[in-house]
C-alpha cells in the first residue's frame, strides 16, 4: 500500500512556498467551474499538465492519466446522449450521436477534470506530509486536529499489519481459504474483521496513555518545532500565487 | 541509583510501573488506597502529563507507546509539550539521534522498524526528556548486548533514579543495582539478592511442579518417517532497505519429533515457518509431502495450509468470538462436527489447557490464559506439523512446556521457533540454525 | 481467577482529552484501511467498492455522532489521497463526515439503551436480547446515509465529471452504502460480543 503520495524532488514546484500552492490549488480549482469558452479551459488544463513534467518527472508525469482512462471513457461515451442541441457531426442510421453542443461540452467536462486531478496531483507530489499538515495550521488547523492526522498516518501503516497478520492466523485456523469468492469471501471475512476491530480497540486506553504520558493535555502552552520559513520567500511566493490567481480568473470578465 | 524490581510474567509489574507514572487506574479503571510519595506530591493524585519531566517509562511493547509517524516526530513531540524553545529542541533532537545511532532512520515510520530500532527511539524520547525517574520495563529484553551494555553505562551515569522491571536475572547489571525487590503472590518484598533471586525463582524450575515428569514425554517414534520435506528453497523479501534472501538446502520434517528453529531475530525463522504453512510460496525449490509420492514438486497451497498449525506470537490475532467454549467448538463446527459432539470435546479440551471458565470472555482474559486459549484451538485442529513462534514469551516455563508436552502426546511433529538456545537444546530433537538466511541442521555450541 | 465486571474494566477515561484524541486517530486510520485494502472491483469510476462504509456505520454505532463525523470524512480523504484521487478528498471529507454524522445521531438513542440493557443483565440472567439494537432504527441510519452519500456524490460527481458519467456510479454507491450497513451492523454486534468494554465507548 502506497505510504505517501509525495515524491522528494528539487524542482522549482517542491521549493515553491506550501502555503503559496494551497491557496494557488483553491484558487485554480474554483477557476476551472466559471463558465469559460473552451479554448480557455483546455489550455488552464494544458499548463497544468505541462507543470506536472518538472514536478513529477518524465516518466511520472501522465500516470494520472492512466489512472482516469476510464472516467475519461466513461465521460466521452456518456456526455453526447445528453447534449444533443446544435448542429449535428456525427449520425448512425439516423441516430443523432454528436452534435458540436456535445462535444464542446464533453471537451469542457474531460477538461475541467483533468485540470483540477492533475492540480492536486502536482501538489500532493511536491509536498510532504508534515509540510501540507503545517500548511493547514497556518491557514487557521487546530493543533489537536494537526495532531489527529499525524497520529493517523502512524496507525495507518500499524492497522494494515494487524490485518495482514490476523487474516493469516484465520487462514490457519480454517476460517476460510485463499482463492474463495463470492458469499463464502464475504462470510470469512467477517471474523477476520471482527478480530482487527477488537485488537483496534483494545490498543485505545493504552495509547490515550501513551499520548498523556507525552505531555498531551498540560495546562501551559505547547511548542512548535517545525515551521515553514517566512520572511521574503513567502511573501514573494504568496504575491506571485495573488497574481496568478488573478490572471486566470481576468477572462471571465473580458468576455 | 539503579533499583531492580524483578517479578514472574504477569506479575504486575508493568502495572507498577504504570502507577507509578500516573497512568493507572487513570485509564484502566479499578480502585486504589494508600499514597506514592515523589518528594512531597502524591503522584495518585497527580495526572500524567503533570509527571512529564518527573518519571518516564518505556513501555514493554513498544507498539503500545509510539504515537507519530516519523522518528525525529517522536523525540521531539514530548519536548513540544514541556515547553521548551526550538534551539533547545534541536540540541536534545540531535544529542540522542546521535547518541542511539538513528541518525539514518530520523525520517522512517518508527511502526516500521524492528524490536530492537523501537526500543532505541523510545530510549532517545526519554533521554531527551531526561525525567528525574526512569522506568524500564523489559528494556532490556530486545536489545542485543552492545546496547544493553550502553544502556546501563549512560542510566547509572545520568545520576537519575533508575527502576528496572524485569522478568529474567540478567547478571550484566549486578554490581550496579543498589535495591532489590521483587513481585510475588501480588505483593512487593525488598530484600537482599539472593532472597530476591529465590523467591522469582529459575524459570526452569518446573520440577516443582512436576517433580517426577522429565521435560518432554519421549516420542513414540523410534525411526520415524519425515512427514515434510524442503529441498533448494529460496525465497526474498523486502527487509529494510534491501533485499533479503533465504536459503534452505535440505531440511526434513520428522513424525512426532521437535525441530527448534534457532537464530537471531531477522535471520528467517518466521518467514521459513510461513513457507512451511503456505502462507508465502517459494521463489525457487520445492516443499512437498515425502509420502506422498510426489517428490520433487511443491505442495498446493490449500494443503499446506491445512497441514500445518501456526501458533504466533502474539494470541490475539484470533480471537474473535463471546467465550472460550464457542472459540474452542468454531473450528470444530466448521469442520463439520455434529454439535454436541463439539460440545464435549470443546469442554474436556478446556479443562485440558486449564482453561477454568468455558464461558469466559476470551478478549479480556489475562495474557497466559489468551496463550493456552490460542494453544487448544490449535490442538483441537489436529495438525500433523504445528510451529510454535517464540511461544515461550510472557509466560512461565512450566506452563509452555506443559503446552509443548500436550502437543507432542498427540504425535503431532512440532518446530519450536527461538532465540533462547537453553530452550532449543533442552526440549529439542534437532536443531536448526539460521544465520543470514541460511537454514542448516545441527548443533550449536 | 475471578473475571473482573465489564463495568469496571472501562471506567471514567472516556472524558480524558488524551482518550479522545486516541481514539479518532486509530478509528480514522481504521476507516483509511477499510476503504483502501479490502476491494470488490464494480464501478469503474471510482474504482472498487470498498469496505470504508462498514468502518464508517461501525464508528457511528458505537463511538457516536461525533466521532463518526471526524473519522469517517478524515478517513475516507485520507484514503483518496493515498489512492491517487486526492481531487476527491475533500468531497470525501464532507460527503462521508455528514453521513457519519447523521447515522451517528440518529442511532443515538438506540445504542444507548442497549448499554443500559447490558449493564443491567451483566449481574443477572444471561438474556440473549442484551444486544438487540433496533432494526427500524438501522435501517433508517442505514437510509439517511445511503441518501446523503449517493445523492452528494451524485451532484459531485455532475459537476465534476458530467451528468452522464456521474449516473454510472449511482449503483455501485449504492451496493457499497448498503454493504456499510449491515457489515457495520454485524461487526458492532460480533465486536461488542467478543469485547464487551467497547459499548462504554460512546462517546
Amino acid at each position: 500500500m502506497i505510504e505517501s503520495s509525495y515524491h522528494p524532488g528539487n524542482s522549482f514546484v517542491h521549493r515553491f512556498d506550501p502555503r503559496a500552492k494551497l491557496f494557488l490549488l483553491i484558487a485554480y480549482t474554483a477557476a476551472m467551474f466559471l463558465p469559460y469558452q473552451i479554448e480557455i479551459l483546455a489550455s488552464y488544463t494544458v499548463v497544468m499538465i505541462l507543470l506536472a513534467l518538472p514536478a513529477a518527472g518524465l516518466r511520472s508525469a501522465f500516470s494520472p492519466l492512466k489512472v482516469l482512462l476510464p472516467i475519461m471513457l466513461l465521460i466521452i461515451i456518456l456526455t453526447p446522449p445528453f447534449y444533443k442541441e446544435g448542429e449535428v457531426l456525427v449520425t448512425y442510421n439516423n441516430w443523432i450521436l454528436l452534435t458540436d453542443t456535445g462535444l464542446i461540452r464533453t471537451c469542457v467536462l474531460l477538461s475541467r477534470f483533468i485540470g483540477i486531478t492533475y492540480v492536486f496531483f502536482i501538489f500532493f507530489r511536491s509536498t510532504p506530509l508534515n509540510q501540507v499538515i503545517l500548511t493547514l495550521r497556518w491557514y487557521g488547523l487546530s493543533m489537536n486536529a494537526a495532531l489527529i492526522i499525524s497520529m493517523t498516518f502512524r496507525f495507518i501503516p500499524y492497522i494494515t499489519a494487524t490485518y495482514h497478520r490476523v487474516s493469516e492466523a484465520h487462514k490457519l485456523r480454517g476460517s476460510f481459504q485463499s482463492g474463495m469468492w463470492g458469499w463464502s469471501r464475504i462470510k470469512g471475512l467477517v471474523p477476520v474483521l471482527t478480530s482487527v476491530l477488537i485488537q483496534t480497540m483494545k490498543s485505545i486506553p493504552v495509547m490515550s496513555m501513551s499520548l498523556e504520558h507525552r505531555g498531551f493535555g498540560r495546562a501551559s502552552r505547547r511548542t512548535s518545532y517545525q515551521r515553514l520559513s517566512g520572511g521574503r520567500k513567502l511573501f514573494t511566493h504568496l504575491t506571485f500565487s495573488v497574481i496568478i490567481a488573478l490572471i486566470l480568473i481576468i477572462p471571465i470578465f473580458l468576455v | 541509583m539503579v533499583h531492580a524490581v524483578y517479578g514472574r510474567p504477569e506479575a504486575g509489574k508493568t502495572t507498577l510501573g504504570r502507577i507509578i507514572a500516573g497512568l493507572v487506574p487513570a485509564f484502566t479503571g479499578g480502585t486504589i488506597t494508600g499514597e506514592i510519595l515523589f518528594g512531597k506530591e502524591d503522584v495518585l493524585k497527580t495526572k500524567g502529563y503533570d509527571l512529564l519531566e518527573h518519571i518516564g517509562m518505556v513501555f514493554q511493547d513498544p507498539d503500545e507507546q509510539i504515537l507519530m509517524p516519523l522518528v525525529e516526530d517522536e523525540i521531539v513531540f514530548p519536548l513540544e509539550s514541556l515547553g521548551m524553545n526550538r534551539p533547545q529542541i534541536h540540541e536534545k533532537l540531535e544529542e540522542e539521534i546521535d547518541f542511539w545511532d538513528l541518525d539514518e532512520l530520523r525520517n522512517v515510520n518508527p511502526g516500521n522498524l524492528s524490536g530492537g530500532e523501537k526500543k532505541r527511539v523510545l530510549l532517545a524520547v526519554l533521554c531527551a526528556i531526561n525525567p528525574s525517574v526512569w522506568i524500564l520495563d523489559e528494556t532490556f529484553e530486545e536489545l542485543d548486548e552492545q546496547w544493553r551494555e550502553t544502556l546501563i553505562q549512560r542510566a547509572v551515569a545520568s545520576g537519575k533514579t533508575i527502576i528496572i522491571l524485569a522478568s529474567k536475572h540478567i547478571e550484566l547489571f549486578d554490581i550496579y543495582i543498589a535495591t532489590w525487590s521483587v513481585i510475588h503472590d501480588n505483593q512487593i518484598f525488598q530484600g537482599s539478592k539472593d532472597q530476591v533471586l529465590q523467591l522469582l525463582g529459575d524459570n526452569w524450575e518446573y520440577k516443582k511442579l512436576h517433580p517426577s515428569m522429565p521435560y518432554i514425554s519421549h516420542s513414540v517414534f523410534e525411526n520415524p518417517e519425515p512427514i515434510l520435506s524442503v529441498r533448494n528453497l529460496s525465497y526474498t523479501y523486502p527487509q529494510g532497505n534491501s533485499d533479503f534472501t533465504l536459503f534452505v538446502d535440505k531440511l526434513d520434517i520428522y513424525r512426532g519429533k521437535i525441530t527448534a528453529f534457532y537464530g537471531p531475530n531477522g535471520s528467517g525463522k518466521s518467514t521459513l515457518s510461513k513457507l512451511l504453512c503456505g502462507l508465502l510460496t517459494p521463489d525457487h525449490g520445492e516443499i512437498f509431502f515425502p509420502d506422498n509420492g510426489e517428490k520433487h514438486k511443491h505442495a498446493a497451497v490449500g494443503a499446506l495450509q491445512k497441514f500445518t498449525g501456526y501458533l504466533f506470537q502474539n494470541p490475539d490475532y484470533q480471537i474473535f468470538l463471546p467465550s472460550v467454549k464457542d472459540e474452542l467448538m468454531y473450528s470444530l463446527l466448521q469442520a463439520g462436527v455434529d454439535k454436541d459432539d463439539a460440545y464435549r470435546q470443546a469442554i474436556s479440551c478446556a479443562e485440558l489447557f486449564g482453561l477454568q471458565n468455558p464461558n469466559e470472555i476470551p478478549s479480556i482474559m489475562s495474557y497466559g490464559s489468551r496463550k493456552r486459549l490460542q494453544a487448544a484451538v490449535c490442538y483441537l485442529l489436529d495438525r500433523s506439523c504445528c510451529i510454535f513462534d517464540e511461544a515461550d514469551s510472557g509466560i512461565l516455563m512450566s506452563e509452555y512446556i506443559r503446552i509443548v508436552d500436550l502437543f507432542v502426546k498427540r504425535e503431532a511433529s512440532l518446530i519450536l521457533i527461538t532465540h533462547d538456545l537453553r530452550l532449543a537444546k533442552k526440549l529439542a530433537d534437532t536443531v536448526v540454525v539460521f544465520q543470514d538466511g541460511r537454514a542448516q541442521e545441527g548443533y550449536y555450541d | 481467577m475471578k473475571q473482573r465486571s465489564i463495568s469496571e474494566l472501562s471506567s471514567g477515561f472516556a472524558v480524558s482529552p488524551a482518550y479522545r484524541i486516541v481514539s479518532i486517530s486509530i478509528l480514522t486510520a481504521v476507516t483509511a484501511v477499510f476503504t483502501l485494502l479490502i476491494r470488490i472491483p464494480i464501478a469503474p469510476t471510482r474504482g472498487y467498492i470498498n469496505l470504508g462504509d462498514v468502518a464508517i456505520y461501525f464508528t457511528a454505532f458505537t463511538f457516536g455522532p461525533v466521532t463518526a463525523l471526524i473519522t469517517a470524512g478524515l478517513g475516507t480523504a485520507i484514503a483518496d489521497l493515498l489512492s491517487g484521487y486526492a481531487q476527491w478528498a475533500p468531497i470525501s471529507l464532507f460527503i462521508h463526515g455528514l453521513q457519519g454524522f447523521i447515522a451517528g445521531l440518529i442511532v443515538r438513542g438506540s445504542i444507548i439503551r442497549m448499554q443500559k440493557r447490558i449493564e443491567t443483565d451483566e449481574a443477572g440472567n444471561n438474556s440473549k436480547n442484551r444486544y438487540r439494537m433496533s432494526i427500524p432504527i438501522i435501517f433508517l441510519a442505514g437510509l439517511a446515509g445511503l441518501i446523503i452519500m449517493v445523492g452528494f456524490y451524485f451532484l459531485a460527481g455532475a459537476a465534476l465529471v458530467g451528468f452522464g458519467a456521474a449516473v454510472v456510479e449511482i449503483p455501485g454507491n449504492i451496493i457499497q452504502c448498503v454493504v456499510g450497513v449491515v457489515g457495520g451492523f454485524l461487526l458492532t454486534k460480533t465486536v461488542i460480543k467478543a469485547y464487551p468494554p467497547v459499548r462504554d465507548m460512546f462517546l
